[in-house]
């Protein structure tokens, strides 16, 4: 073999090498890429971003009342119950109650939710001034900023009006973000599935028009108060409701009417406890 | 080989993190803090209690003879910051209050541009705190010490330099339905500054304030209408609501073409 010859296949090696350590960092990122993509969209799924739980046991407390009417028994005694139940429970202290929680609520696939929220009789709002109304917007714990959610804090178009308002407990309070039966219906991601609602805050039945936005958007019964309830009557109906129902085994109506008759209206306000559709 | 473990390892611990975090609740609750349980101070955690409906009853002495010539009913809100207790007792502190009736306003609480504006500068702190009773821990004693101010007065403002006291006993915090009270005999000079010694003849002789009931689980929210000339400004419709399949339709692709060129690869080393 002459020196030259040596001299090219030695080149020639030498290039395959340099070739094969190439392919192989790159063999190494792809399987590295392929692995993070599948840990993402795998990640995604779990969190409930797409397709949500099918499921139906699946239930959420949302306790923005724990902002100004804290009662962690409750929240304990609730979730408790539940999962004797069989149902894997999510629990939202008031810090976490936010608009895009509202937003995502119906994509959980949540059998049950439990709305521990301040609820507002809504007033709207026009420059000839403010007219009441009987239908309840629920709090959030975030604080309004009327620039934060432009689309949806103004009108849009076709719409009579907003979809989110300024909350407040009383007058002169720091104003929160309230969410409008509008934006239950047109701002809520995905469908709830036939899911139970509970509106544990004042006059949520006083009107029709937010648990009907409700059952609109998929849910299958909502729950509430006639007139104003304090938090610790709510809070005992609730959770004596959610006994007839998940551990009783009683069906939704049948459960509503006996902790109806068992704990009788709000002793201050005089609140009753309905459901939508009416008789179940 | 160094490099790809290092890789994997790294993807390992990210898929790791996503899915504890996805699948881990957040259940975060304070303890519990009263009623119908023995001991139950060591457990409350701190907060700002807002009462929103309370009542005072004052009365007033204004010829320096400590009798009373005149009480007044005063209704408003009041906000009380306790601390999370420690060992068995709260401290706690009056931050605001505000009651109103007859012509006049009764103030309490340290000065506060945000919280409380109206109150003279110079007016002290009003603490309090409460204690479990020895005797059963199920009750404990609740007290404030008061600093205030009434306007108008035909004497001025008035303020207290000596605080009085109320107290009360208590089952829970916050305690609804509750009425504190200053016990009799009571005579507490009044004067027209809340340092300075310019004394007036006015004496308060009474002071009793009740909590009130529980508010309500409401609010009040105002919503924007469309109507000609309104505020409300029209917008281009509402932000997307779909979810971010196609997001996801391209990770799940990235990921099957990288396992395609990996597996083309390994293909390739095999058989040559």
């Amino acid at each position: 073999m002459s020196r030259r010859r040596q001299k090219k296949r030695s080149q020639r090696d030498e290039l395959r090498r340099r070739k094969g350590g190439g392919l192989r960092k790159a063999a190494a990122v792809l399987l590295g890429v392929a692995l993070v993509c599948t840990a993402l969209a795998a990640g995604l799924l779990f969190s409930g971003l797409i397709g949500g739980d099918s499921g139906p046991r699946r239930a959420a407390i949302v306790d923005q009342l724990s902002l100004t009417q804290p009662n962690p028994d409750f929240a304990e005694s609730a979730t408790n119950l539940l999962e004797q139940a069989g149902y894997t429970v999510d629990y939202f202290p008031g810090e976490e109650v936010t608009v895009e929680l509202y937003r995502n609520l119906p994509t959980h696939g949540y059998g049950l939710i439990v709305l521990r929220v301040h609820s507002g009789l809504t007033r709207e709002v026009s420059e000839e001034g403010a007219t009441p109304r009987e239908y309840v917007s629920l709090f959030t714990g975030e604080a309004y900023n009327d620039t934060k959610y432009p689309d949806e804090t103004f009108v849009a178009p076709g719409e009579p009006v907003a979809r989110l308002g300024s909350a407040v407990y009383y007058k002169g309070a720091p104003p929160l973000f309230g969410i409008a039966p509008g934006f239950i219906k047109e701002s809520m991601k995905g469908k709830f599935d036939d899911t139970t609602v509970i509106l544990m805050g004042c006059d949520g039945l006083k009107s029709h028009d937010t648990g009907q936005a409700f059952l609109d958007r998929g849910a299958g019964a909502f729950v509430s108060w006639t007139q104003a309830v304090t938090a610790s009557h709510s809070d005992a109906a609730t959770l004596r409701l959610l006994e007839k129902l998940v551990s009783e085994g009683l069906p939704l109506a049948d459960a509503v009417a006996q902790t109806a008759a068992e704990v009788g209206p709000d002793p201050l306000y005089g609140a009753e406890l309905r459901m939508l559709p009416e008789g179940g | 080989m160094r490099k790809l473990s290092m890789i994997l390892l790294t993807v390992g611990v990210i898929a790791l993190v996503v899915l504890i975090t996805s699948l881990t609740a957040n259940r975060a609750w304070a303890d519990p803090c009263g009623p119908d349980e023995e001991g139950w101070i060591p457990g409350c955690l701190g907060q700002v209690d807002d009462f929103r409906d309370t009542t005072a009853l004052i009365g007033i002495d204004q010829d320096g003879d400590c009798l009373e010539d005149f009480s007044l009913v005063l209704g408003g809100s009041a906000k009380v910051e306790r601390q999370s207790a420690s060992d068995h007792t709260i401290d706690t502190e009056i931050v605001s209050m505000e009651l109103a009736g007859g012509g006049l306003v009764l103030r309490a609480g340290k000065y506060d541009p945000v919280i409380n504006p109206d109150i003279n500068q110079n007016v002290s702190p009003t603490f309090g705190g409460i204690v479990e009773q020895a005797g059963n821990p199920a009750l404990a004693d609740s007290f404030f010490d008061v600093f205030f101010e009434i306007s108008p007065t035909p004497f001025g403002n008035l303020y207290n330099h000596d605080a009085v006291r109320v107290g009360a006993v208590i089952d829970r915090v916050p305690p609804w339905n509750t009425t504190y009270l200053h016990p009799t005999p009571l005579c507490l000079a009044l004067y027209s500054d809340p340092i300075e010694d310019w004394e007036t003849p006015v004496n308060l002789v009474q002071a009793r304030h009740s909590t009130g009931a529980p508010p309500p689980t409401g609010g009040i929210v105002e919503l924007l209408v469309d109507s000609s000339g309104s505020p409300a400004r029209a917008v281009q419709g509402s932000g997307s609501s779909a979810p971010p399949y196609a997001a996801i339709a391209g990770g799940l692709a990235a990921a099957a073409v990288a396992l395609a060129a990996t597996g083309w690869y390994a293909r390739r080393r095999l058989l040559s």
